[in-house]
């Protein structure tokens, strides 16, 4: 029997379609600004400018380095991760499935990290940087994200929700530890790895305390952190700040849309893991 | 001999595959956060210039000084204010928008997307941002008020009653996303014939909710409900970009008070010294959330 | 697999390696683009420098056109510039310094220079600044004997900005206080606040602004407080001076401004100058850096030093330095070529005159060049009754704790004494460290 749609669900809809507006009119607005000319910016309030105008984007393509910064962040996230994974998985692996002495110590230490909070690390991984002259190196920027202790708990759980049958079978047949882990763990954890991949990148993309910190040269921004001193140097140039926000959002709203599963995934798998 | 061994094989092999494993993660371990960790202790106990890499002894004299500091007593309110402003706004607002967001029509995909798109900004993206549209004259929501009736709004950032609302605004923009997606994950772990067992015995909508969907989120809503607090409590980025700790110091929340000590000023030794009676309260808080989980099962 | 794991980890570790060695070393890259500089990458022969600079306000593209010029004009030397928001810049010039790898000449404001003197952080200059031929008569005297620190020379002072006042021509054309193609300057405050309630009444603008979430609110009770013969500090720099009847006068007078509703409320930066800009106010005291940018926006003003309100005349100023931080990779020949560019941009801050600054150089200042120019002419005048922040390492803290109470006053949420007594308490905590 088909039900007629009832006044409580009608209402429902109606709330979250002006929940929807509010929530993605700002980043219209941003992308609307950002091609409205000066003098519109202050007198108009449409969302879509006409004019249109691309002087903005000009200003900040030829006074900022936007391109470095992205390259910038790419490299500095793209070393986080892949370090990560690698590094995480055989460590994750390791608590999970190998026997060694101290193994659980070990990683109870481990997970008291997890509580941590990034401030008290971020002035004596600071002083430290500084004393060791590695300010201003993808080294710096990257690494001490490597150390954080949720990609392997994340692992470690999930290597241990692996049934063990298969990895006793190849043993029987003759296989090595690390034989075990790179042709029975691994190729069962991709979902576990995708997850990692785009938690870790996206924190490492984000992330603005640290790069800023650990970078004093303009060269060496993220895009972060070169957007944040961008836009404070420019007072009132809202619409050089709003393009500038769309040239560093795109890239990153392009690949949420693309791979929203994997995103939505990450984030419950840490989540409610953790 | 690699026919009929037994599976737990030479203890000594296993423990050394063991660590070699585990030896790359542990140097990074070790180097970027064990060694920052008693590092930042060392730091607590002393005064350290960053300039000329001095440093004076100063026992516990930092943290006496922290708990006589008005600032730092005001940012940690700051901070709670922060706190109970956002987080039950952010864990309601996240039950409520997966609730809805929560049902089999089509344009469920579309919502989802618009709600979490936000949290895949960065935070100097969204302070430009807001802090645009906060604009005293020219920024939208200034306009629109002026459309309600509303001429001449504050500068509310810039406005002590307006500047930590302003804040919660923009946070709760951000990062509401999160929340509805766990809730979503934990309200698609509750059984369907749990509900239509409801509705056969003829309970209402909200007698469901009651009884079926609640009990069934208490631990994703514990879980959410204290991550909220304690990211709550951590809170930095926002402060930092959009009104650096004013005006009159409204926003200045403990971090970004650790932040000046430490950046601005080159106390670090007393930057680090708050720091660790910060992570102090968020061990607290961390441990009321271990002890409140249910069990996950054995591991 | 296991071969594709053994790549991939040796990779990463290769790639480390080299990137450790990479990203911004202490040889400035040629990769960080400045739109205009030309890339003049020939033989050894040439110095490459590295300054950096806390000029994001208008003035910053005056200085960038300096740079320009000094590296078209002659091809030993080339100079690339870094400038940064002033609200970080010190923060970035400390860790460059911790790290060792500190600009090759830097700004400093001569306020900010106790921090990094105590610290030994920059080369004494003495020698080089003898040798490049600086003159120490014709430096604006007190600039120049500020810049020293345990009797060596650390700085070679660049200007002096003082607080001014900007007059919106339009708004006194309609308010009528113009005379003789000036605007009409009090000479007290009982005539100030007559004059402001005049533009009220006849042009209804905002007649004078006060920055309640800026810094300028700030130099102007700072002012006011030395007008009323009081002092921020006591001589020793050890205690709190002003919460004293000169400076809860200050503040009260400012107050006049801000319970009259003269003045928009909770102006930072940003909106001051969208204000300014848009024609909203009569009086705006702000730095002598801005005269340029305004020009250049095309708006139609005049300006004045700061006037003598109360019992003496004092104004608020600070002074850009340049100076030559240590770094690693530091060297005669370096320390040479900076302290000849120092020598350059000394000699010819006529050009950053144009951003508004007063330059250092009394030459500059008299020069027929530096008269033809509309607005700085008229407050070039009287630096005698400028007033310097003290000089202690801790200025920094101590001007933020009181800038914070005085934000409180403006917002009433409390009362001028009692922010003046917090601010007095916060204070005395700061220096008894």
């Amino acid at each position: 029997m088909k039900q007629r749609i009832s006044v409580g669900t009608i209402l429902i809809y109606v709330a979250l379609t002006i929940a929807a507006i509010l929530w993605i009119f700002p980043v219209l607005w941003m992308y609307g600004t950002s091609f409205k000319p000066e003098k519109d910016i202050l007198l108009s309030t449409a969302l879509i400018p006409r004019p249109t105008t691309l002087a903005h984007y000009l200003k900040v393509l030829t006074e900022a380095s936007l391109p470095r910064w992205f390259f910038n962040s790419v490299v500095t996230s793209g070393l986080t991760t892949t370090l990560v994974i690698m590094v995480d998985a055989m460590a994750g692996y390791a608590f999970a499935r190998v026997k060694f002495p101290g193994r659980d110590l070990l990683f109870i230490i481990v997970v008291a990290t997890l509580m941590v909070p990034q401030q008290v690390l971020l002035v004596p991984l600071y002083v430290h940087i500084v004393r060791l002259g590695w300010i201003n190196t993808y080294t710096a920027m990257a690494f001490p994200r490597v150390g954080l202790a949720l990609g392997v708990f994340l692992m470690r759980q999930f290597f241990q929700g692996l049934p063990r049958e298969l990895e006793e079978a190849a043993y029987l047949d003759g296989a090595g530890r690390w034989t075990l882990f790179t042709r029975i763990a691994v190729p069962l954890a991709i979902p576990a790895f995708s997850a990692l991949t785009i938690f870790t990148f996206l924190g490492s993309w984000n992330d603005f305390l640290w790069p800023m910190v650990s970078a004093t040269r303009e060269n060496m921004y993220t895009l972060t952190v070169g957007l944040a001193n961008f836009s404070g140097s420019q007072q009132q140039e809202y619409g050089a700040w709003m393009a500038a926000a769309c040239l560093a959002s795109t890239p990153v709203l392009l690949v949420f849309l693309l791979l929203q599963r994997q995103f939505v995934r990450g984030i419950t798998l840490t989540g409610i893991k953790g | 001999m690699k026919q009929g061994r037994p599976f737990l094989r030479s203890s000594t092999r296993e423990a050394i595959s063991g660590y070699l494993f585990a030896l790359p993660y542990l140097l990074f371990f070790c180097m970027f956060v064990v060694y920052p960790v008693f590092h930042g202790f060392w730091l607590s106990l002393h005064d350290f210039n960053v300039i000329d890499n001095s440093s004076t002894w100063m026992g516990l004299a930092n943290y006496q000084t922290a708990l006589h500091d008005e600032t730092f007593w005001k940012s940690l309110r700051n901070t709670a204010y922060f706190t109970v402003l956002s987080a039950p706004l952010l864990v309601l607002a996240g039950l409520l928008l997966a609730m809805g967001v929560n049902r089999e029509f089509k344009l469920k995909g579309l919502f989802r997307l618009i709600f979490f798109s936000p949290h895949v900004l960065s935070i100097s993206v969204v302070g430009s941002l807001w802090v645009w549209m906060l604009q005293q004259k020219y920024g939208i929501i200034a306009q629109a008020l002026g459309a309600l009736g509303w001429h001449n709004p504050p500068n509310f950032l810039f406005t002590p009653t307006w500047a930590m609302p302003a804040v919660v605004v923009t946070t709760v923009w951000w990062t509401v996303g999160f929340n509805m997606t766990m809730f979503l994950a934990g309200l698609q772990d509750i059984s369907q014939t749990l509900y239509e067992a409801a509705a056969i015995d003829g309970a209402s909508a909200w007698q469901q909710f009651r009884n079926v969907t609640l009990p069934g989120l208490r631990r994703v809503m514990l879980f959410v409900g204290v991550q909220q607090v304690i990211a709550s409590f951590q809170i930095f980025g926002q402060v930092f970009i959009m009104t650096q700790g004013g005006p009159y110091g409204s926003t200045r929340v403990v971090i970004q008070y650790i932040y000046e000590n430490a950046f601005k000023y080159f106390k670090t030794g007393y930057a680090s010294a708050m720091a660790y009676l910060v992570f102090l309260v968020i061990l607290i808080l961390s441990v009321i959330q271990l002890r409140l989980q249910p069990d996950q099962g054995a591991d | 697999m296991k071969r594709i794991w053994i790549s991939l980890v040796s990779l990463a570790t290769v790639a480390a390696v080299l990137l450790t060695g990479c990203g911004g070393s202490s040889k400035p890259t040629a990769s960080s683009p400045s739109t205009s500089a030309p890339e003049q990458k020939t033989a050894a022969a040439k110095v490459s420098l590295t300054y950096w600079t806390p000029l994001t306000g208008g003035d910053g593209d005056f200085m960038k056109a300096m740079v320009d010029k000094f590296n078209s004009s002659q091809d030993k030397i080339f100079v690339e510039i870094n400038t940064s928001v002033w609200e970080n810049y010190y923060t970035k010039l400390t860790t460059a310094m911790g790290a060792g790898e500190a600009p090759d000449v830097a700004i400093i404001h001569m306020a900010n220079l106790p921090m990094f003197t105590t610290k030994n952080a920059l080369l004494p200059l003495d020698d080089l600044a003898t040798k490049a031929g600086f003159d120490a008569n014709d430096f604006a005297a007190i600039p120049w004997k500020g810049s020293v620190a345990d009797g060596k020379r650390v700085a070679i002072p660049l200007d002096v900005h003082p607080l001014i006042w900007f007059y919106n021509q339009d708004t006194f054309e309609k308010a009528g206080l113009i005379k003789d193609g000036r605007p009409q300057v009090p000479t007290s405050w009982a005539e100030l606040m007559t004059e402001l309630k005049t533009i009220k009444d006849k042009t209804g603008k905002n007649p004078m602004s006060v920055q309640e979430a800026g810094w300028t609110g700030y130099r102007e009770w700072f002012s006011y407080l030395y007008q009323n013969g009081g002092q921020l500090l006591t001589d020793d720099m050890k205690k709190a001076a002003f919460n004293s009847p000169a400076g809860i006068a200050a503040l009260k007078a400012q107050m006049q401004i801000v319970d009259n509703n003269y003045t928009p409320h909770g102006l930072n930066s940003d909106t001051l100058k969208a204000a300014w800009l848009a024609g909203d106010i009569g009086i705006q005291p702000n730095g002598v850096w801005n005269t340029g940018g305004y020009e250049q926006a095309g708006m139609k003003f005049f300006t004045t030093p700061l006037p003598q309100l109360f019992q003496k005349p004092a104004v608020w100023a600070n002074s850009h330095t340049l100076t030559l931080p240590r770094n690693k990779a530091s060297n005669p020949e370096k320390q040479q070529a900076a302290i000849t560019f120092i020598k350059w941009i000394s000699d010819n801050s006529i050009m950053w005159a144009k951003a508004g600054q007063i330059p250092a150089r009394k030459s500059v200042v008299a020069s027929a060049d530096f008269k033809a120019f509309t607005h700085q002419p008229t407050y070039a005048l009287n630096l005698d009754a400028v007033v310097y922040p003290p000089a202690t390492p801790k200025l920094s803290e101590v001007e933020n704790a009181i800038y914070e109470q005085l934000q409180g006053a403006y917002a009433h949420k409390s009362s001028p004494e009692d922010a003046l007594k917090a601010a007095e308490a916060k204070v005395n905590d700061i220096l008894s460290k």
